[in-house]
C-alpha cells in the first residue's frame, strides 16, 4: 500500500493546495481502505477504487471548509472560460526549449503548481482526475454527474486556463480573447462521497 | 474541415471516435497552429504531471511513516471499539471441535464403564441364588432381539466388548439381578431402575448356553 502514499498524496494535494490537509486526507483514506477493502467488489482496478476514494474525501473536505476558501468547488466560473482566449494562441510553454528539459525546471513546476491554486475547483479537479488519476471522460463524467461533453469541455477549459496561467507566470504575453464559451458555466456538483463508498 | 479546439484536447487523450479522430488527423495535417496546439497540450500535460511528482516528493518519507503509524493505531482503536461481530469461540468449543471426532465414542464406553462400576461397585446388586455364578457374557442374541437398551456387557469383570456408542448411558439406580425363564431358555438378567422411571434390562447370562455358541 505504500507505493502508492505518494501518488495519493498528489492528488489530495492537487484538490486541497496544503500539505498538512493532504496528509490528512491520506490517512483517511487508508484507513478507508482497509475498513471497506472487503466491499471492494473488483469492478474497477485497485488504483481506481483507491483514488475514487482520495478524491471524495478531499471534495468533503472542501466542502466542510468552503466557508473558509475564497473559492467553493461548485463555485467554478473564475477561469471558467467566460475570459477564455479563444481561436489557437501563443504557445509559452513549447516555445521555451525541449520538452524533456523544461518538465525539469524548478520554475516551470513551481509555475504549474501556482497555476493550479487559481483555477476553479471544478477545473482543477478535471485536470487531477485526468493527469494523475487517468480517468477516462466517461469515468469522469459518471464522478462529476455530468455529461462527457461537458467534461470534454470542462477539460479543454481547464487546460487553457492553465496554459494562460502560466503564461502570465513565466512572463508570456496571452492571446486576447475572441470568444466566449459558456457550457462549463452548469453547477453539476461531484458524486458525493456517500455515492462511492459502501 | 476544422474541428474545433476541444476536440483536440479529446484528440490527445485519446477520447475521440474513429470518425471524429480521422477529421482531426486531416485537420492537423494542414494546420500548423493545431499541431502545435496539440503539442502545447501534451507538453502542459507533462508539466502538471511532473509538478505534482516534484510536490509529492518534498514530503520527506519520515512523514509518511507518522502516517502510517497513525493508520495503524486508528485500526487499532477500530478494532477495539467495534469487535469482530463473530464472538471468538470459548477455548471449550475449539478443544471439543478439535475432539469430536473421537469423544463421542469415547465419552460412550466411558459411560457404560461407568454403569458396570456404579453397579459393582455401589454394592446394589442382589444376586438370586442361581447355578451359574460365573461372569458371563449377554448372548448376541439377546441384544439383536430385545429392543431394550441391552448392550452386552460383562457383569462382574471389566467390558471388553464393543458398545453402541449412541445408546444414552442410563441414568443409575440400584441394580438388581433375577433369574428368569424366556421361553425354551433360561438365564440371569439385570435390571437397573433409572432415575427418570426408566428401566435397564441386561442380559447376563444364558443358565445352559447353546452348543456352539460363543462367549
Amino acid at each position: 500500500m505504500q507505493r502508492y502514499q505518494r501518488k495519493v498524496y498528489s492528488v489530495a494535494y492537487g484538490f486541497l493546495r496544503n500539505q498538512e490537509d493532504a496528509l490528512d486526507v491520506v490517512q483517511e483514506s487508508f484507513i478507508k481502505v482497509h475498513r471497506y477493502l472487503a466491499n471492494f467488489e473488483g469492478n474497477s482496478s485497485f488504483y481506481t477504487w483507491l483514488y475514487r476514494i482520495v478524491t471524495n474525501l478531499c471534495i468533503d473536505h472542501i466542502r466542510k471548509n468552503r466557508r473558509h476558501r475564497e473559492l467553493e468547488f461548485d463555485d467554478g466560473l473564475r477561469h471558467d472560460g467566460g475570459d477564455d482566449p479563444g481561436g489557437i494562441v501563443a504557445l509559452p510553454l513549447s516555445s521555451m526549449g525541449d520538452p524533456a528539459q523544461l518538465l525539469q525546471r524548478r520554475e516551470i513546476l513551481d509555475a504549474v503548481q501556482d497555476g493550479l491554486q487559481y483555477l476553479s475547483d471544478k477545473h482543477r479537479a478535471v485536470i487531477i482526475m485526468r493527469e494523475l488519476q487517468g480517468m477516462s471522460y466517461e469515468e469522469m463524467a459518471q464522478e462529476m454527474k455530468c455529461s462527457k461533453g461537458t467534461i470534454m469541455s470542462r477539460l479543454f477549459h481547464a487546460r487553457r486556463n492553465m496554459q494562460r496561467l502560466l503564461t502570465e507566470r513565466l512572463g508570456y504575453v496571452p492571446s486576447p480573447a475572441t470568444d466566449e464559451n459558456s457550457e462549463d458555466r452548469d453547477a453539476e456538483r461531484v458524486a458525493t462521497p456517500q455515492a462511492v463508498l459502501p | 474541415m476544422t474541428g474545433t479546439e476541444e476536440q483536440l484536447s479529446a484528440y490527445i487523450d485519446g477520447e475521440l471516435g474513429p470518425e471524429e479522430r480521422a477529421e482531426v488527423d486531416q485537420w492537423l495535417a494542414r494546420d500548423p497552429q493545431a499541431r502545435a496546439l496539440v503539442a502545447e497540450f501534451g507538453l502542459l500535460r507533462g508539466a502538471v504531471t511532473a509538478g505534482f511528482e516534484a510536490e509529492a516528493a518534498k514530503v520527506p518519507e519520515a512523514r509518511f511513516e507518522q502516517i502510517w503509524d497513525e493508520i495503524d493505531r486508528a485500526l487499532d482503536r477500530e478494532t477495539a471499539v467495534h469487535p469482530s461481530t463473530q464472538p471468538t469461540p470459548s477455548l471449550w468449543s475449539r478443544m471439543l471441535s478439535v475432539l469430536r471426532p473421537v469423544w463421542v465414542p469415547v465419552a460412550a464406553t466411558a459411560a457404560v464403564a461407568a454403569v458396570v462400576v456404579g453397579i459393582v461397585g455401589s454394592g446394589a446388586i442382589t444376586r438370586t441364588n442361581g447355578p451359574a455364578t460365573q461372569p458371563a457374557l449377554a448372548s448376541n442374541e439377546a441384544t439383536s432381539t430385545s429392543s431394550a437398551p441391552v448392550a452386552p456387557v460383562l457383569a462382574d469383570s471389566k467390558p471388553s466388548v464393543e458398545v453402541d456408542p449412541v445408546v444414552p448411558a442410563p441414568a443409575l439406580g440400584e441394580a438388581e439381578i433375577e433369574r428368569i425363564e424366556f421361553g425354551s431358555k433360561a438365564g440371569r438378567i439385570g435390571t437397573i431402575e433409572g432415575k427418570r422411571g426408566t428401566t435397564t434390562v441386561i442380559w447376563i447370562s444364558e443358565d445352559e448356553p447353546p452348543v456352539g455358541r460363543s462367549l
